[in-house]
């Protein structure tokens, strides 16, 4: 089996497990689920050595990408925190 | 026809894949989130989108000769290196040649007689059919084009061998060409031993074989002299189950 056909099935191995898992908690964070998945993602590539340098430069790129998104989240969730109304 | 349209689909397969899933995945994302706003089903139309936008990134890697036409070019290169060591009587072991040595393509020296080849050989070799290697007049050998060096041509692999050894052999060997699963690469003085994991290329016995090696030593071999600069000769090679276990020896220019 191709190298690459092998990094797309674990991908998808990985994403659905993590999905059934998470559901199987009855977690309803969507920002839970996509942190979790950019991390997977992330793993995942790294894991895979034998990608060409021009697929993993590609790779690299979308992961950057990935990773701006993952920031996004951590930022709305942190204003989120900060602007929430004192409780006490 | 058909095969034209199988190479279209293998040229083209993570660019239909990728394009599918993102689109599946948004539009399933999006009537998830209108119609149920359950969290995950949403979450699952966006791992279809994140998976699609990977193959897609993966689409312009894809090399460019489909892997039976690779096959083919090494196999007919092994056809014609046979026919002339067998007109030549030649016995001696081939060292394969970095391109320092040779100025040019990747070649390997056929030493015509055995005793030969300890000689020192020279920094540039000609590029001429029989060359005359070493100072003693017996010095001559058949300078032929390494099996598997039209190969390494394609897909800009001279990108590869600047890296380590293992890493070049893995990239080029699992991940370009999909010759096997694994390569295991171990040092030991001047001795390289390589295992090579399920490979796909065929261990046939032609005459050919006892002087340059099988064609996934030969491979190996021509990949392990441009990325270390130096002439390499196949030792000896040996079948452990599925993995094939190549020794070389490196020897200085």
């Amino acid at each position: 089996m191709k190298t690459y056909d092998q990094y797309i099935i674990s991908l998808t191995s990985v994403f659905m497990a993590t999905i059934v898992v998470l559901t199987f908690f009855n977690q309803t964070k969507l920002d839970l689920y996509l942190s979790i998945l950019i991390g997977e993602y992330m793993i995942i590539t790294i894991l895979f050595t034998n990608l060409q340098p021009s697929s993993r430069r590609a790779l690299n790129s979308v992961s950057a990408v990935f990773f701006v998104g993952f920031l996004a989240l951590l930022a709305v969730n942190s204003i989120g925190i900060l602007l929430q109304p004192e409780t006490i | 026809m058909i095969m034209k349209n199988m190479i279209t689909w293998q040229n083209n397969r993570y660019l239909l894949l990728g394009s599918g899933l993102v689109t599946a995945g948004f539009t399933f994302a999006l009537f998830a989130w209108l119609m149920t706003n359950y969290v995950p089903f949403i979450v699952l139309g966006l791992a279809c989108m994140i998976i699609g936008i990977v193959s897609l990134a993966l689409n312009h890697t894809l090399k460019k000769v489909p892997f039976d036409a690779s096959l083919l070019l090494i196999e007919s290169s092994f056809d014609t290196i046979n026919a002339i060591v067998e007109e030549l009587s030649v016995t001696s072991k081939a060292m394969y040649l970095p391109r320092s040595v040779t100025d040019g393509p990747l070649r390997t020296l056929i030493p015509i007689q055995n005793d030969a080849f300890d000689s020192t050989l020279p920094e540039h070799l000609e590029q001429r059919l029989i060359v005359q290697f070493g100072k003693n007049p017996e010095d001559i050998g058949i300078l032929l084009a390494a099996p598997g060096a039209a190969l390494l041509e394609i897909d800009k692999i001279e990108n590869y061998l600047s890296t380590e050894l293992a890493t070049a052999l893995s990239s080029i060997i699992v991940g370009t060409f999909d010759l096997a699963t694994a390569v295991d690469v171990q040092r030991d003085g001047s001795f390289i031993q390589i295992m090579i994991k399920n490979s796909t290329l065929s261990r046939g016995d032609e005459f050919s074989h006892s002087i340059l090696g099988s064609p996934m030593a030969s491979i190996t071999a021509t990949i392990t002299a441009q990325a270390l600069n130096q002439p390499i000769s196949i030792d000896r090679e040996e079948v452990q189950g599925k993995g094939h276990k190549i020794t070389l020896q490196t020897k200085d220019a």
